[in-house]
C-alpha cells in the first residue's frame, strides 16, 4: 500500500494541519478495527482506493436535492465537497453562521480550533482516524446565543458515481438558550452499486439551555461501506435529540453517544432501522450520565429481512455523582425472514444509587392473529405484512418532533418495501 | 441503630477456623505430578488420568478471561490443589472425625439432615466425609453418591457423560477444574423416578489457600424427576482462596431437574463455576442460584436447549457487599423448535460492593416457535455502589419470540416512607423492601433453605443505612 499524499486545504492554518498530519500518523498505525459481531476484514475495505481524494460534481446531484424551500438554510455535499451553502434571511439577520468548513478554517479559525475534533476522537478506530487526515470539506453550522430557528438547516451527502473515499464533517455550535434543528441526509443513485468507503463526522456542542435536534437518514447506494459517527456534548440544562435512521448501504457502522456533561441535561433518541438482501448494519448508541438531574431516553425500532443483519448495542452509563439521573432504552426489532439476524445487547452500567435506569429489548415475528384478521377482512398477506411493518415502526417515527423529517422517513420506509415486494418477499 | 463501621467490623457469621486437620496435604503449586499424585491416590482408571492430564494441557495453554471481574489477585502458584482430612469416607454419622462434626453443628447440618434429608453428601476440604442416603431412594435405583466413588463403582455411567457438557476446551476454569477436580456428586435417577425430597450437599473449604474441585454430575434419565440442592459456608482467611467447580447436568426426554445453590463463601474466595444443562425433547432444567458470600463469582449457569419443546429457567439473585463483585448472569441457547427459556435475576449492591448481570439468549437458526423471556432487577443502597447489566441477544430466526426487560433502582423514597409512617424504623422499613424484592427468589427454595437465605440477608442488611 502506497503511502498517500497528505493534502491540506489551500491555506490551511498552522494548527489544523498539524492535527491533520497527527490523525494521519494514527491512521497509518491503526488496523483495521475489530468489531466482536462484525467482521470488518472480510470485507476487504483497504482493497477500495479510498485514499484517492475524491473531487466535486455537482451535476451528479439531482436537481430536487439541491434547494430545500422549507429550510433556514440548506447545504448540498458532493463526494465530501460543499458545492452549495444557502442561507435564508431571517437566519442571517438572527447572526446564524452556516459555512463550508473549508471558508469556516479561514474565516471561523477560533471556533474551528476549539471545537472541530473536540468530540469524535480521531483515535476511535482507522476509519475516523481516516476521516480527520482525508476531509476536504464539511459543515460549520454556528447559532448565536438566544436565537430560535423554526425551520431546520438541512444537509445533503450526495455520492457520485466515481467516488471512492468520501470524509465529510459537520460541527454545530449552539450557544446558551439557542433552538436549532439539523437533517443531514445521505444519498446516492440506488443504481450505483460501486464499492465506496464513507466516513463521516457530526459533533454537536449544545451550550446551557439550548435545544439542538439532529437527524441523519442514512440511504447510500448499495456498495457504500459506511462510517457514521455522531456525537454531543449537553451542558447545563441543554437537550439533544437525536433522530437517526438506517435504511441504505452495504455496510453501515454508526451510532450516536451524547454527553449529560452538566445537571439538567437531557437527551432523547430515535433510531428506525429496516435491513434488506445481505445488508449489515453495527449500531451504537451511547448516553453517559456525568451531570445530576440528567435524563435519557433511547428507543429504536428495526426490521430486518432478507439475509440482513443487525447489531444494535445501547448503552446507559451513570457515573458517580449524577444523582436522581433517569435512563431508559427501549429496542425492539421485527422479523421478516428466517434468514435475517438481529443481535441486542443492551447495556447499563450504573455507579450511582439514586437513579432510575430501565431497558428493554424483544424481536418476534408478524403476528400471524393480526395478519389473520386482516385476511379476515379481505386483505391479502402481501399488504397485511406492509400494513403490520407500518404500524411497528410508526410508534418510533411519530416520537420524532420534526414533520419533514417524518415525511422522509416514511418515504424511505415506503422504498424498502417496495423493494420487498420486487424481490417477492412479501 | 449500626453505623457502617460497626458493619465492616462485623465478623463473617461462619468465619471460625479450626485449624488444619487434613491428613495429607499437596504443596502449592500446579504440575504434571501434583495431577498424576491426584489420581494415583484416588486409584483411578487410566481414562480419567489421561482426561485429566488432557485438561491440564489445556489449562496452561488457555490465557486468563480478558472480561468479567477483576482476578489480578488470583495467583495459581499458592493454590494448594488436592487435601484429603481423613483416610476414609464416613459411612455413619458416627464415623465421622469430632472436629469436623462440631463445624457441622455449628452449621446446623445435623438438625437439617434429621429433619429433611434424604442424602447427606457434606464436602469438608477435597473429600467427601459423610455420606448417607434413605434406603427408599436406593431401592427406587437412584445413585446419589460423591464422584470419585462414582467412577469406580458406575465407571460406564460415569465414562459415558463425564465431560460431555462442558468439554475441557470449554474455558481455563473448566480445564483447571478437569486436571484436579476431587469430590461434587454423581447423581442419576432412573427412568421415570420421581425423588420427591430433595438431595442435599454441603461444600466448606478449610485449609488456608485450598482449592476447592469439585466436579458434579447429574444425569436425569427420561421422564425422572429430581431436586438437587448445594450450599457453602466457609471459613475466612486472609489470603486468596479459589472455588472453581464444574457441574454438568443432562435432563433427557421428559426429564425435570432442579438444582439449587445458595453461595455463601468467604470474602476472599474467588468462585469461578461452570455449571451447563442440555435439555433433550420436552425436558425441563431449572437453575436456583443464589450468590451472597465470595470476593469474587464468575458464574453463568446455561441451557442448551436442544430438543424440541425442552424448557430453561434460571432464577438468580446476587447480593454484593464491601470489596465484592458478583458477575453473574445466564445462558440459553435455542438449538430446537417450541423451546422455551425464562431468566429472572434480581442484584442487590450496597457498601461499595458491585453486581454485573451478564447474559445471554441464543436464538439459532430453525427454532420455530422458540420464546425467551428474561428480566433482571437490580437495588442499588448507597452511592458507593454499582451494578453492570449488559444482556446479550441474538436471534437468528424469523419465527420467535424474545423479550428482555431491566430496572436499576434504589429503594423507593415512597415506600419506605408509607411503612415509615406505620412506626417501622428506616432500617426496618428498607430491610423489608429488599426482603420483599428478593422474595420471587426465596419463594423458590427448600423451607430450611429458605430460612437461612432470610436469615443471611438480614445479617447482610444490617446498618445498610446509618
Amino acid at each position: 500500500m502506497s503511502r498517500p499524499e497528505l493534502l491540506t486545504l489551500p491555506d490551511e492554518p498552522t494548527l489544523l494541519a498539524d492535527r491533520r498530519r497527527a490523525a494521519r500518523e494514527l491512521y497509518e498505525a491503526l488496523p483495521v478495527p475489530t468489531r466482536p459481531r462484525t467482521p470488518l476484514k472480510a470485507r476487504r475495505l483497504e482493497a477500495i482506493p479510498y485514499r484517492e481524494p475524491a473531487s466535486a460534481n455537482p451535476n451528479e446531484v439531482p436537481a430536487a436535492l439541491r434547494s430545500a424551500p422549507e429550510s433556514a438554510g440548506h447545504v448540498v455535499l458532493s463526494n465530501g465537497h460543499v458545492v452549495s451553502c444557502e442561507m435564508k434571511e431571517p437566519a442571517r439577520r438572527a447572526g446564524v453562521k452556516l459555512l463550508s468548513l473549508a471558508d469556516a478554517a479561514q474565516q471561523e479559525a477560533n471556533l474551528i480550533a476549539k471545537h472541530l475534533g473536540s468530540l469524535v476522537a480521531a483515535d476511535t478506530d482507522r476509519y475516523t482516524a481516516a476521516n480527520a487526515a482525508f476531509w476536504r470539506d464539511g459543515v460549520l453550522l454556528v447559532v448565536p446565543r438566544g436565537v430560535a430557528l423554526a425551520e431546520p438547516v438541512t444537509i445533503v451527502h450526495w455520492v457520485g458515481a466515481a467516488a471512492a473515499g468520501i470524509f465529510p464533517r459537520t460541527l454545530i455550535v449552539a450557544d446558551a438558550d439557542s433552538s436549532i434543528a439539523v437533517v443531514e441526509t445521505y444519498l446516492g443513485d440506488p443504481a450505483d452499486s460501486h464499492r465506496v468507503l464513507v466516513s463521516a463526522t457530526t459533533e454537536v456542542v449544545a451550550g446551557p439551555a439550548s435545544h439542538v435536534s439532529v437527524s441523519a437518514l442514512q440511504q447510500l447506494p448499495p456498495g457504500a461501506e459506511a462510517f457514521l459517527r455522531r456525537r454531543g456534548r449537553a451542558q447545563h440544562d441543554a437537550r439533544i435529540d437525536w433522530a437517526t435512521a438506517e435504511f441504505g448501504a452495504a455496510l453501515s457502522v454508526a451510532g450516536h453517544h451524547t454527553d449529560l456533561a452538566e445537571s439538567g441535561a437531557s437527551t432523547t433518541s430515535h433510531t428506525v432501522t429496516f435491513g434488506s438482501a445481505a445488508q449489515h448494519f453495527d449500531y451504537d448508541a451511547e448516553v453517559v450520565h456525568i451531570g445530576p438531574h440528567t435524563t435519557s431516553d433511547m428507543r429504536a425500532r428495526g426490521v430486518m429481512s432478507g439475509r440482513s443483519r443487525s447489531i444494535f448495542t445501547g448503552l446507559s452509563e451513570i457515573r458517580q455523582g449524577a444523582r436522581r439521573t433517569d435512563a431508559r432504552q427501549k429496542e425492539e426489532t421485527l422479523m421478516l425472514s428466517p434468514d435475517a439476524r438481529a443481535d441486542a445487547i443492551p447495556s447499563l452500567l450504573i455507579d450511582d444509587n439514586d437513579v432510575f435506569a430501565a431497558h428493554a429489548a424483544s424481536a418476534g415475528p408478524v403476528d400471524e392473529l393480526a395478519l389473520y384478521y386482516l385476511a379476515s377482512r379481505g386483505i391479502p398477506r402481501a399488504d397485511a405484512i406492509d400494513l403490520l411493518v407500518r404500524g411497528f415502526l410508526g410508534p418510533v417515527v411519530e416520537r420524532i418532533a420534526l414533520p419533514a423529517v417524518q415525511d422522509r422517513i416514511w418515504q424511505a420506509i415506503e422504498s424498502k418495501l417496495q423493494e420487498e415486494r420486487g424481490r417477492g418477499t412479501l | 441503630m449500626a453505623t457502617r463501621q460497626q458493619l465492616v467490623a462485623d465478623e463473617y457469621e461462619y468465619g471460625f477456623n479450626d485449624g488444619d486437620v487434613g491428613v495429607l496435604k499437596f504443596q502449592k503449586g500446579l504440575t504434571r505430578e501434583v495431577v498424576e499424585e491426584i489420581s494415583r491416590i484416588k486409584q483411578e482408571p487410566a481414562w480419567m488420568l489421561d482426561f485429566r492430564l488432557h485438561a491440564l494441557d489445556i489449562f496452561l495453554k488457555k490465557p486468563m478471561p480478558n472480561w468479567g471481574a477483576d482476578l489480578s489477585a488470583l495467583d495459581f502458584e499458592k493454590i494448594v490443589y488436592y487435601v484429603r482430612p481423613s483416610d476414609r469416607q464416613g459411612k455413619t454419622w458416627d464415623e465421622v472425625p469430632q472436629q469436623i462434626k462440631d463445624t457441622f453443628e455449628r452449621l446446623g447440618i445435623p438438625e437439617a439432615e434429621r429433619k429433611f434429608l434424604a442424602g447427606v453428601s457434606a464436602q469438608y476440604d477435597s473429600e467427601v466425609v459423610y455420606h448417607n442416603i434413605h434406603k427408599d431412594l436406593e431401592e427406587q435405583g437412584i445413585i446419589f453418591t460423591d464422584t470419585d466413588t462414582a467412577v469406580r463403582e458406575y465407571p460406564d455411567l460415569v465414562r459415558e457423560y463425564f465431560g460431555t457438557v462442558i468439554p475441557s476446551e470449554d474455558n481455563k476454569f473448566a480445564a483447571l477444574n478437569t486436571a484436579v477436580w476431587s469430590g461434587g456428586s454423581f447423581v442419576y435417577l432412573p427412568k421415570g423416578v420421581h425423588c420427591n425430597i430433595p438431595l442435599q450437599a454441603y461444600f466448606r473449604i478449610n485449609s488456608e489457600n485450598m482449592g476447592q474441585f469439585e466436579r458434579t454430575l447429574i444425569v436425569a434419565d427420561e421422564g425422572s424427576f429430581g431436586h438437587y440442592v448445594e450450599g457453602c459456608t466457609a471459613p475466612s482467611y486472609n489470603s486468596e482462596s479459589l472455588h472453581s467447580a464444574v457441574v454438568e447436568i443432562l435432563v433427557k426426554e421428559g426429564a425435570r431437574m432442579r438444582y439449587t445453590t445458595v453461595q455463601n463463601w468467604a470474602s476472599n474466595v474467588f468462585n469461578l463455576v461452570t455449571k451447563r444443562a442440555v435439555a433433550e425433547k420436552n425436558a425441563t432444567m431449572e437453575w436456583v442460584d443464589g450468590n451472597i458470600g465470595s470476593k469474587v463469582t464468575m458464574k453463568y449457569p446455561s441451557v442448551y436447549l436442544v430438543g424440541e419443546g425442552a424448557r430453561g429457567m434460571v432464577l438468580s439473585i446476587a447480593v454484593a457487599g464491601k470489596g465484592q463483585h458478583q458477575d453473574t448472569g445466564s445462558k440459553m441457547y435455542h438449538y430446537a423448535p417450541h423451546t422455551t427459556s425464562t431468566i429472572l435475576s434480581k442484584s442487590i449492591s450496597k457498601h461499595g460492593g458491585k453486581t454485573t448481570y451478564r447474559g445471554l439468549v441464543h436464538m439459532a437458526k430453525g427454532v420455530e416457535g422458540a420464546k425467551s423471556n428474561v428480566k433482571c432487577d437490580t437495588l442499588i443502597l448507597d452511592e458507593q455502589s454499582n451494578s453492570d447489566t449488559i444482556p446479550y441477544t441474538e436471534v437468528a430466526d424469523s419465527r420467535v419470540e424474545m423479550e428482555h426487560e431491566a430496572t436499576v433502582t434504589k429503594v423507593s423514597e415512597e415506600q419506605l416512607f408509607y411503612l415509615m409512617s406505620r412506626g417501622l424504623s428506616e432500617e426496618d422499613a428498607t430491610r423489608m423492601v429488599v426482603m420483599g424484592f428478593i422474595e420471587p427468589f426465596t419463594r423458590e427454595l427448600p423451607m430450611e433453605f429458605a430460612v437461612e437465605m432470610n436469615r443471611l440477608i438480614k445479617f447482610e442488611m444490617e446498618g445498610a443505612i446509618g
